[in-house]
């Protein structure tokens, strides 16, 4: 059960599919832990049906019918069997649905990099323009220094907690942090702590002591 | 089948009584391949889907696009119809979603901008098996949502048609309109409080 959640504006962007790609992820995963989220999604998307009902439909001309017709010809409608086939997909039961392709053999295969003493770090989607999506993971008990962030940050708790000033959070938690928040996250002593991140631009270290690790952290 | 229509349409708002003739139509395909259902299903749903790929900027790159979201949303009705479960959404919501995972999936093809996930990834069906939402609640629920429509202030109900219908983010919302973000959003919020569609709980953002 999540605590945090996106606001509802996002939610309603999301259903509208007018989200960014990333942002679009956060909210999934973070459905995948939320049944409020997901009974809200559900009555926007009845919304969106009510809305797409009431458009003024456009003329559709003969020949679309006549196409679609064709290419329905010879394809069978998808049975139910297949659906169970896409179930059998998931192998990694910590890896939640949305990331499954991103991670496919789960979390500790993954080419995790060593950022700081308790803080490892693995982009997992990686495109040359636009925000950067990658997991952290915090070992237990483990501190992360103070710091901001120079854009927004985005976090969705996969697996263990963490705690800052504002909170604690646990699995499918959804954070939005501001440039301008200076937080210092603490992981749960009991297991380590896997979040999936997005952020518009590397943090930057406040803490005196870190503040040299600033140009490493891209 | 569909021995009677159950859906009138009064002045813009439609009541439904009992049953859901497209989501008859949807389970004759699932059944038996049923054709006939299926150009029923087209040409009630095709006129919309053109209409909102008008609506939501796909025309912008020419009229063929919006043909091809018509064709996609059809051939995926007919393939996908064994997926489709009248107590989790109406017909009508489901070829929303249909529609518009199509449509992100033809704007990413359109932008080259590769992306491992598709929309078939990030709009996953939720699993809420027994969660007590059945037809009976869904076609209260949406029936509400029309009654709700119906007495929205004209600022809000622009708003909402913008944001759902659109191509647009809540940024560029605002700029169409000439409003501050805040204005749009809280807009946004008053139209879902009143529609009964938001989330119940508290953000915490
Ligand atoms: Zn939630
Ligand atoms: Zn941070």
């Amino acid at each position: 059960m999540s605590n945090f959640h996106p606001d509802q504006t996002k939610l309603a962007e999301y259903v509208a599919g007018t989200l960014s790609y990333h942002e679009t992820l956060l909210i999934s995963v973070h459905l995948h832990y939320c049944k409020e989220c997901q009974q809200a999604v559900q009555r926007l998307e009845a919304l969106g049906g009510v809305l797409l009902d009431d458009l003024p439909g456009e003329p559709v001309g003969e020949d679309l019918l006549q196409a679609t017709l064709a290419s329905i010809q010879n394809d069978e409608p998808v049975h139910r069997a297949r659906r169970e086939e896409v179930g059998r997909y998931y192998r990694h039961p910590e890896v939640p649905a949305p990331l499954q392709k991103l991670v496919p053999r789960g979390f500790d295969a993954l080419p995790w990099r060593k950022l700081l003493p308790h803080l490892q770090v693995c982009d997992i989607e990686l495109s040359p323009q636009g925000p950067k999506i990658s997991l952290h993971r915090i070992r237990p008990g483990g501190r992360i220094p103070r710091h901001t962030h120079r854009g927004s940050e985005y976090t969705v708790v996969l697996k263990g907690g963490f705690s800052d000033a504002l909170g604690d959070y646990n699995p499918g938690d959804y954070l939005h942090r501001d440039a301008d928040h200076e937080h210092e996250p603490v992981a749960a002593e009991s297991e380590e702590c896997i979040c999936l991140t997005v952020t518009e631009d590397p943090l930057k270290m406040t803490s005196w002591k870190w503040r040299w690790m600033n140009p490493f952290l891209s | 089948m569909m021995m009677s229509r159950h859906t009138t349409k009064t002045g813009g708002t439609r009541t439904v009584t009992a049953t859901d003739e497209w989501a008859d139509c949807l389970e004759a395909i699932a059944e038996h391949q049923d054709r006939k259902s299926f150009v029923h299903l087209f040409n009630h749903f095709a006129p919309q889907i053109k209409g909102y790929a008008r609506s939501s900027g796909l025309t912008g790159m020419g009229e063929a696009l919006a043909d091809e979201l018509v064709q996609e949303t059809m051939t995926n009705l007919w393939r996908k119809a064994h997926l489709f479960d009248r107590s989790k959404a109406s017909a009508t919501t489901w070829v929303f979603t249909i529609a518009r995972n199509l449509r992100v999936d033809l704007l990413r093809r359109q932008s080259k901008h590769h992306t491992t996930l598709s929309s078939d990834d990030l709009w996953l069906e939720p699993h809420t098996e027994g969660d007590g939402s059945d037809w009976v609640a869904q076609s209260n629920m949406e029936r509400q949502i029309r009654l709700g429509i119906a007495q929205l202030p004209v600022d809000q109900r622009q708003v909402i048609g913008k944001v759902f219908l659109e191509d647009k983010s809540h940024q560029e919302a605002a700029e169409d309109l000439n409003l501050p973000l805040g204005t749009v959003k809280s807009r946004i919020r008053l139209a879902l409080k009143k529609l009964r569609v938001g989330l119940e709980v508290d953000s915490h953002e």
